[in-house]
């Protein structure tokens, strides 16, 4: 390597990101500008007596995004000052950002294609709830990022130790290929279906014409033969979109997640999990023990069928963040013995054997009956004549999902932890500690009050864990001990 | 489990009679304007011959009913709501027709906030806003506190959460 060697002292002077830096700021303006005027720029596209302004529109906007991604480069700095993150970002509204090292959650390193051609990567930083500010630097060459990322993670000295901390690391699961297809199989196609007839939808107009242009010279009898075949091609066609539903979950699910690895390492007292994967967008996604606010055990009825699960440990949501991947570590496609063997190495988060249980009240079952029921009879009531069978079957159907979904929900817990499993389909369990939790609620409607029941709500800094229709008692006694819990902890939720 | 401190469902403190005032006289608000848009469609009845519409009708029964519904709420659960302050936490409760408790604790709060609308300032009452992490929003309001208190509650809270 020629590049001059960098040390962490430069970071006490302001500095800029790699010049490359322009360009995702130019992908992005530029981005942002056609999500925004796109109706307007079709429209254009369309009308051909206007290309010539399209064309000074476009090289207006090219001049502009250029400035603009220029001026945002040499105004984006970013400095370290006594523990703290300082940035300086904007051209007409300045801002001055400063993050102290203890506040930031998580750090994670990001390449995207583009950025992989450049040679550069992406630091994200995610700092914990109320005041919670996302911070993103585009362009950072590998090294800087690496010592950058080093030296947002170091605890004021005495602490870390790099080489012992490499020692330690401990390789817990690979996802290989093969497990990945399967997680592509059993995804969602429905909706990958639809997004896929959405498209067709788009191009229908166009093909119609053609089609009408083609079909001109046909003798009426062709045409009903062509239709006829239409109706009889409609199964086949449904089945084609639903493979290329198929096809785009595989293909996505092999893009996000090709190589995944999960290692723990850190020392005892300041363990990491890191999850790293993903083929054209590289990820690296770090996330301290002691920042677990919940852990959740999925899976949908395809994956049972096939003994996998998804694992997927939460941290605090910082409260801008929309996209579900930044605050948690997702890890599909593990074996039931996988998952507890992750969770086993999880310290604080393996539930007792005599752990107590806590079931829904039969009142739940009951009311889920009445109204299923009530349903399925003015289905078949408005049907009329064979209908009144179609109302039994469904009410029958209905019945079945009803008791399974009353005998799915239940409540474990023990001193330390809380875990509660659901869902008939989609089944989930949550795991989070007491310690971990923000704030307690009890909700009864009127109906429930009038026979001593209640849910409870235990609000953790990764969303809530509803177990629903305890007994008012035991869901009070559960709030009390769970705030006791809370208030006897010494150490930081966070 | 049952050995540790409950939150005692007969030591809530209750909030002051101005609230229940103010309360009570958005719902006379509101009703009176609904009486006087009906009774304006009965007296015009929309250019025909066979009387009120049944659409009418409808909408002045569903507006009825809402309009019970609500009254409930005000007069019977009004002595729902309450707040009960402990060392460690603060717990507020409220509601008739859906009841709900939340307890928390203050060591888990992020920030607190006061609000006073018009109306409010008048009665001389506030909102007290506690914010805990993860999720958007207010995770704990109180309102119709008598503004004094919620400055002096936001100090007590306030210290005990620079404890930790």
């Amino acid at each position: 390597m020629s590049e001059p060697q960098y040390d962490k002292s430069i970071f006490a002077s302001p500095q800029r990101q790699h010049p490359s830096g322009v360009i995702y700021y130019f992908l992005k303006r530029g981005w942002a500008l056609i999500k925004g005027f796109w109706p307007a720029l079709a429209g254009l596209a369309l009308a051909s007596d206007v290309v010539f302004y399209f064309q000074i529109i476009l090289f207006g906007g090219v001049v502009f995004l250029t400035v603009s991604a220029v001026l945002d480069y040499l105004k984006f700095t970013y400095s370290i000052e006594d523990q703290k993150l300082v940035i300086q970002r904007g051209v007409l509204e300045r801002e001055n950002l400063v993050i102290p090292f203890d506040r930031i959650q998580t750090v994670n390193l990001e390449q995207s294609f583009w950025q992989r051609i450049v040679g550069v990567v992406s630091l994200r930083l995610d700092t914990a709830g109320a005041d919670g500010a996302e911070v993103e630097l585009n362009a950072l060459r590998l090294d800087v990022a690496a010592l950058l990322k080093s030296e947002l993670l170091s605890k004021p000295p005495t602490q870390v130790d790099r080489e012992m901390e490499n020692e330690a690391s401990r390789n817990l699961l690979t996802v290989r290929w093969n497990r990945l297809l399967l997680v592509g199989m059993t995804q969602n196609h429905f909706r990958n279906a639809v997004i896929a007839f959405g498209g067709l939808l788009v191009f229908l107009e166009p093909l119609i014409e053609l089609l009408r242009g083609a079909t001109e010279g046909f003798s009426v009898a062709t045409t009903f033969a062509w239709k006829v075949g239409l109706i009889f091609l409609s199964p086949f066609l449904a089945m084609v979109f639903l493979c290329i539903g198929v096809l785009i979950s595989l293909g996505a699910t092999v893009l996000k997640y090709f190589r995944l690895k999960l290692t723990l390492d850190g020392e005892t007292e300041d363990k990491k999990l890191t999850l790293t994967g993903g083929l054209l967008k590289k990820f690296e996604f770090k996330l301290p023990l002691k920042k677990i606010q919940l852990i959740e055990v999925k899976n949908n009825f395809l994956q049972r069928g096939m003994g996998m699960q998804s694992l997927r440990i939460h941290q605090a949501k910082s409260r801008l963040s929309t996209e579900e991947d930044k605050d948690q570590l997702t890890i599909p496609g593990m074996t039931v013995g996988q998952v507890n063997e992750t969770m086993d190495s999880i310290p604080g988060y393996s539930m007792p054997t005599d752990a107590r249980i806590f079931r829904p009240n039969r009142y739940w079952l009951m009311r889920m009956l009445v109204f299923r029921w009530f349903f399925a009879m003015m289905i078949g009531w408005a049907m009329g004549g064979l209908g009144l069978m179609m109302g039994l079957l469904l009410g029958g159907a209905l019945t079945f999902s009803a008791v399974k979904k009353y005998s799915k929900h239940q409540m474990r817990f023990s001193s330390q932890l809380l875990e509660v499993s659901h869902g008939l389909w989609h089944q989930r369990s949550q795991l989070t500690q007491f310690q971990k939790l923000q704030r307690v609620e009890i909700i009864s409607s009127w109906f429930m009050q009038r026979r001593n029941l209640a849910h409870i709500l235990f609000h953790t800094a990764a969303g809530p864990v509803k177990a629903r229709y305890l007994n008012a008692e035991d869901a009070e006694s559960l709030r009390n001990w769970a705030i006791f819990q809370i208030e006897c902890s010494k150490e930081a939720w966070m | 489990m049952n050995s540790v401190p409950a939150v005692a469902a007969d030591e809530f403190e209750r909030l002051p009679n101005r609230y229940r005032i103010m309360r009570l006289s958005y719902l006379g608000l509101t009703a009176f304007v609904t009486l006087a848009i009906g009774v304006w469609v009965a007296c015009n009845p929309v250019k025909s011959e066979e009387g009120i519409p049944t659409i009418v009708w409808i909408a002045g029964g569903v507006a009825c009913a809402f309009l019970i519904i609500w009254g409930v709420e005000e007069i019977l659960g009004f002595q729902k709501r309450g707040f009960l302050l402990r060392e460690l936490d603060i717990t507020y409760r409220s509601g008739f027709w859906k009841h709900q408790e939340t307890t928390v604790p203050f060591s888990r709060i992020q920030h607190s906030e006061i609000v006073q609308g018009p109306l409010a300032r008048i009665f001389g009452i506030c909102t007290l806003k506690l914010f805990t992490a993860g999720s958007s929003g207010a995770n704990l309001r109180i309102p119709g506190m008598d503004k004094l208190e919620a400055e002096r509650m936001r100090k007590y809270i306030d210290e005990r959460t620079a404890i930790r």
